[in-house]
């Protein structure tokens, strides 16, 4: 019998939508987005098994192995750096990852230190380090738009989708980073340990996707 | 008096480390003893350097051992000290500048470091590893690659793979393009990551037929037909050595009757730049990370004068271990069958009676119990199978 191979998925949108393409592609797996308290889940086949983490995790269990493939933001991996392989950008859940602050913020000024609000702790110390800049970061882990607001900080680094809610606060923009998207992921040896199962459902999704594209 | 949170700092390892109490530390040194009994059928010879090493000899040249993550110490004269991150490098440094020309066929067991939880690994980690120094050719390749696959065997897993590749390909195809340093690096990582939306995304400056290689590159992995796969995408005699190098392994391998533990992936380009030819990887269904690594690394001893061809490889004796536990194929300690109490001042007859009984092969122990109630409590808190107690007229079972 072939090895079941196993799913790390976050609850949400990108359930929702990873769901809607591993239908197209033959797995019979709506009823996982059946609200439940369950976390374990199986597929119709018994081919697959799906198991429900925060999103932030998705990258650490497939790198240790424990689920074979993940859906995860690029943000995320950017900030969790696994030893993963990342293998198509699924196209869903668009957004970027920007500073963000009021209008009249100078980014330029060589000050000693500005300081940045974030969950992205690493991708803005990579970021600046780059730059050659030295900035104090603050990692906080939610309303990261408070931080200008209430004088934590001088600017955030976070995701922006429609911008709505840093129009709602005064904030806007100041530098886009990146554009991010979700991506599949795998573990290193599950893509070979089990590619008669994995191989071609990696294909599949991505014949999907770029049909999508065009 | 000593208090609160020195008390609790006193009871606590250092993260990432870790003790081996009694039952896994004899099933791994189980697994020790049946690697490098492995290692010494097929006669290597065993080495040992120290665990400390000088800082510089980590430094620069093509180790490229990234330095934040070694395991730093200071010397008592302001010297930087180093625990080994790996044992190739000093065994590089030994076979330079203290071991007679020719080839040297070397193996070691012992524990590596790192700063840092590396991919997954504890911060100390055994490793057991072999190295062929001095030698080169298709042929010496061949050989480690068998032995990679008997190691293996030796410890009792069954279901892996040693995965192979060769870095000359991905150099080769570099080199056609007339790459520069800076953006190989990026290449490097976005392949090793089977990154094909960074390639795209990197594509906009890049020749069209380039990306066309380099985006089939993260898929080139399976059987015997991806070697076919690569020759057709050759552009330079470096690309086409690099597939006919994997060719005559397989080959070689077949010939041995081997053939069914060995598949491709010509993606493993080579994070740790001081490999130069063929890389492998051992994986095992069970763990989600390589359990065995190598591959052949010809400038690493440049960096001692001396020009010395090298292949090896080494294996996580701790991964191994996952894999065997979860597959319930772990050995484990023997049982105590026989525990032996006595009367006061019958030591002599009653060690007299245990020496007797593992003359036979029975597991036995002398019991410190004076009294039988206490012998009996002995004997299950060990688990033992019998208990007998010693007294001047005669021997009770209990």
């Amino acid at each position: 019998m072939k090895d079941k191979v196993t799913f790390a998925l976050a609850k949400g949108r990108l359930a929702e939508k990873s769901v809607d393409i591993l239908e197209k592609c033959g797995v019979d797996c709506r009823h996982i987005l059946e609200p439940s308290r369950k976390l374990v889940m199986m597929d119709k086949s018994g081919k697959y098994e799906f198991i429900f983490v925060k999103p932030s995790d998705v990258p650490i269990y497939v790198e240790h192995g424990v689920a074979d493939i993940g859906v995860v933001g690029k943000d995320t991996l950017l900030e969790e750096d696994r030893d993963v392989y990342e293998l198509i950008d699924l196209g869903f859940a668009k957004c970027r990852l920007c500073l963000a602050g009021y209008k009249d913020t100078d980014l330029s000024k060589p000050k000693n230190s500005l300081r940045v609000a974030t969950k992205y702790v690493n991708v803005a110390k990579d970021y600046f380090d780059a730059k050659g800049q030295n900035v104090e970061i603050i990692p906080l882990h939610g309303s990261i738009e408070l931080g200008p607001i209430v004088g934590l900080s001088d600017i955030i680094l976070d995701i922006v989708e429609s911008g709505k809610t840093l129009q709602e606060n005064n904030l806007c923009v100041l530098e886009e980073i990146v554009h991010c998207s979700a991506r599949l992921i795998t573990n290193k040896v599950s893509l070979k340990t089990k590619a008669e199962t994995i191989k071609p459902l990696v294909n599949k999704i991505d014949a999907i996707i770029k049909s999508q594209n065009q | 008096m000593h208090t609160g949170r020195f008390m609790i700092k006193k009871f606590k390892l250092p993260k990432g480390i870790q003790d081996y109490l009694p039952d896994d530390c004899y099933s791994k040194r189980i697994i020790e003893g049946k690697i490098m009994n492995c290692f010494k059928y097929y006669g290597f010879k065993e080495i040992e350097s120290p665990v400390l090493e000088r800082y510089e000899l980590f430094d620069g040249g093509v180790g490229n051992v990234e330095l934040n993550k070694l395991f730093k110490v200071a010397d008592i004269d302001g010297d930087l000290l180093v625990l080994r991150p790996d044992i190739t490098m000093p065994i590089s440094r030994i076979v330079c500048t203290k071991l007679d020309d020719g080839c040297q066929k070397l193996c070691y067991l012992g524990n590596s470091f790192s700063a840092i939880e590396n991919e997954g690994r504890l911060r100390e980690f055994t490793q057991a590893g072999i190295e062929i120094m001095g030698a080169e050719g298709d042929d010496v390749d061949v050989e480690v690659v068998m032995l990679a696959i008997k190691s293996l065997l030796s410890m009792g897993l069954e279901d892996f793979q040693i995965e192979l590749g060769n870095v000359a390909f991905f150099e080769g195809l570099l080199q056609a393009f007339e790459i520069g340093e800076e953006d190989s690096e990026i290449l490097v990582n976005s392949i090793e990551s089977k990154n094909g939306i960074k390639l795209y995304s990197l594509s906009k400056d890049m020749n069209q037929k380039l990306l066309e290689s380099l985006s089939k590159l993260p898929m080139l992995f399976g059987g015997e037909e991806v070697l076919k796969e690569a020759e057709k995408m050759c552009l330079n005699d470096k690309m086409l050595r690099a597939v006919q190098n994997l060719e005559k392994v397989y080959n070689g391998i077949k010939l041995l009757g081997y053939e069914k533990y060995i598949c491709f992936d010509l993606s493993i380009v080579g994070k740790m730049r001081y490999y130069s030819g063929m890389v492998m990887r051992g994986i095992v269904k069970g763990i989600g990370r390589p359990v065995l690594s190598g591959g052949r690394y010809d400038g690493l001893c440049d960096a001692f004068g001396k020009h010395t061809p090298a292949v090896g490889f080494a294996v996580s004796i701790g991964y191994v271990m996952s894999v065997l536990r979860k597959y319930g194929l772990l050995e484990q300690s023997p049982k105590v069958q026989l525990i032996v109490g006595y009367q006061p001042d019958m030591m002599k007859k009653a060690e007299d009676y245990v020496d007797k009984m593992r003359s036979q092969g029975i597991n036995a122990v002398c019991s410190f119990a004076t009294d039988i109630h206490n012998l009996k409590i002995n004997k299950e808190v060990i688990g033992a199978e019998k208990a007998v107690y010693i007294t001047q007229k005669d021997m009770v079972e209990c």
